[in-house]
């Protein structure tokens, strides 16, 4: 367990020196405090502007800083060789997965965690009163950026950090799109359209899950059954990903 | 025996995989249940439908603004402008009484759509859209019938004015329901709200007169001739 959380460690403080990191955190925040100045356009809608902005804004990050943390680690450290070295000393390649995996995790939830505290203050001094509720989208958000660093590190395992970005992007986006799927399947003429369908629907994440955003910017009460519901699904989720990708990495030889 | 143990996380994956999808159905139907299932019919915009319905509300507004004279023609792209709205969030209210009320006047039809819409989307609309339907219908397009029911409906929410009862009341007795106007009138005279027993007592007298005047139903007229005794 050690040597998993030295090696998270080791990613955390690579990453960290990351300038983009600070950009995205930045402007994020900038974005949700700029969008005060928009009650002159917004007809008395700005509380809900305010809340959408910020919520969209931490999403966004929140998927890109993910991807970006989750397809470099791997790649940059087979890059530099230094993997030969950590595999050549007593660790084990299930650990060096999981000290990577738990590394990005810990950068995304500690920027999202940022993104947030910003956000839940600057809408308490417009609003005057601590919405608290916001923190269930938020804790939505951080599961679907770990499912999205699982999915990152899975693509890390036999690509380039390049092409791991851009599957774990078509991935998200197919995955914000996928609940769509049983509608088609529903019309679809054959059976083997039928099975690809819903094949393609379970494996993919279904990302709508993790999108509580619209109601409860609304003020529409969320159930908390369903928010254990989805970190439920996140979390399994996670470990399908974390076991291909070892499944992938054990046959690796990096002599 | 390395690729033996690939194979084993790979079959314990694809059984996670496959117990993933009882969960999945499990997390539809708590949203159904909650009111938050997703529409097939929805933009694709990954999850960010609100903002980009804000996007379009702001767009909207600087549009109106920017008509110098209100006409069918700048109504109906008004219209157009807030069906995009609500289609991206059904759950913004503000975007139906917005451009329900600014084109009721030249397009009352497309505006008594959108507060259609925002009824069918939003089970605890409360009465203010509801009542903006019935007002809608009942000066624009004279149609005393359906403005009645959008009364009626107004009325029945919780913690709604009295004063939607006596719209109602009106409504049916100018779309010339004049049966289900003296019930109507009957039982705000019999209410505690003292605006409205002072209000029914002179509607029940004339509706009264009217039904002694123009209807030929026996029962109604002495139904109206009951009414006009006890009050006068």
């Amino acid at each position: 367990m050690s040597i998993i959380l030295t090696i998270a460690q080791s990613v955390y403080q690579k990453v960290i020196k990351s300038k983009i990191l600070y950009v995205i955190v930045v402007f994020c925040l900038f974005a949700i405090a700029y969008s005060t100045l928009y009650s002159a356009v917004t007809a008395g809608e700005e509380t809900k502007l305010m809340k959408d902005i910020g919520l969209a804004g931490i999403a966004v990050a929140a998927m890109l800083i993910s991807i970006m943390v989750g397809s470099t680690a791997i790649p940059m450290e087979i890059e530099s060789r230094t993997i030969q070295t950590l595999i050549s000393k007593p660790v084990k390649k299930h650990e060096f997965i999981l000290g990577q995996f738990l590394g990005a995790v810990y950068v995304s939830l500690l920027s999202i965690a940022i993104m947030a505290v910003g956000f839940v203050i600057i809408l308490a001094i417009k609003t005057h009163m601590l919405n608290l509720v916001m923190f269930k989208p938020l804790i939505l958000i951080c599961f679907e950026a770990i499912v999205l660093v699982a999915v990152s590190v899975l693509f890390s395992t036999f690509c380039s950090s390049m092409v791991s970005s851009i599957l774990a992007i078509v991935v998200y986006i197919a995955g914000h799109l996928s609940y769509q799927i049983p509608f088609l399947v529903e019309r679809a003429g054959n059976v083997v359209t039928k099975f690809v369908g819903l094949l393609l629907y379970y494996a993919l994440p279904n990302f709508q899950y993790f999108n509580v955003k619209a109601p409860v910017a609304h003020g529409i009460y969320v159930p908390w059954g369903l928010i254990f519901g989805v970190i439920l699904y996140g979390a399994i989720y996670t470990a399908i990903m974390l076991l291909v990708s070892l499944a992938i990495f054990k046959n690796k030889d990096f002599a | 025996m390395k690729s033996s143990k690939g194979l084993v996380q790979v079959i314990i994956a694809v059984m996670l995989l496959v117990g993933l999808m009882p969960l999945g159905n499990t997390l539809n139907n708590i949203k159904k249940d909650a009111g938050l299932a997703d529409r097939f019919i929805q933009r694709p915009v990954l999850g960010f439908d609100n903002i980009a319905a804000d996007v379009l509300w702001i767009k909207t507004i600087q549009y109106m603004a920017s008509i110098k004279k209100a006409d069918v023609k700048s109504s109906n792209i008004i219209y157009q402008m807030f069906e995009r709205v609500t289609d991206l969030d059904p759950l913004f209210t503000a975007a139906y009484t917005f451009g329900g009320l600014a084109i009721a006047h030249k397009a009352p039809a497309k505006s008594l759509t959108l507060f259609d819409k925002a009824i069918a989307h939003n089970p605890n609309i409360g009465w203010r859209i509801p009542m903006f339907a019935g007002v809608v219908s009942m000066h624009n397009m004279k149609n005393y019938d359906k403005s009645a029911k959008y009364f009626a409906f107004a009325s029945e929410v919780k913690d709604s004015p009295m004063f939607l009862k006596r719209m109602q009341a009106l409504a049916k007795a100018r779309a010339g329901d004049l049966g289900t106007a003296l019930i109507l009138w009957e039982s705000l005279y019999n209410s505690s709200d003292s605006a409205s027993v002072q209000i029914a007592k002179r509607e029940l007298v004339r509706v009264a007169a009217e039904v002694l005047k123009t209807s030929t139903d026996n029962k109604l007229r002495n139904k109206a001739d009951r009414v006009i005794k006890r009050i006068l």
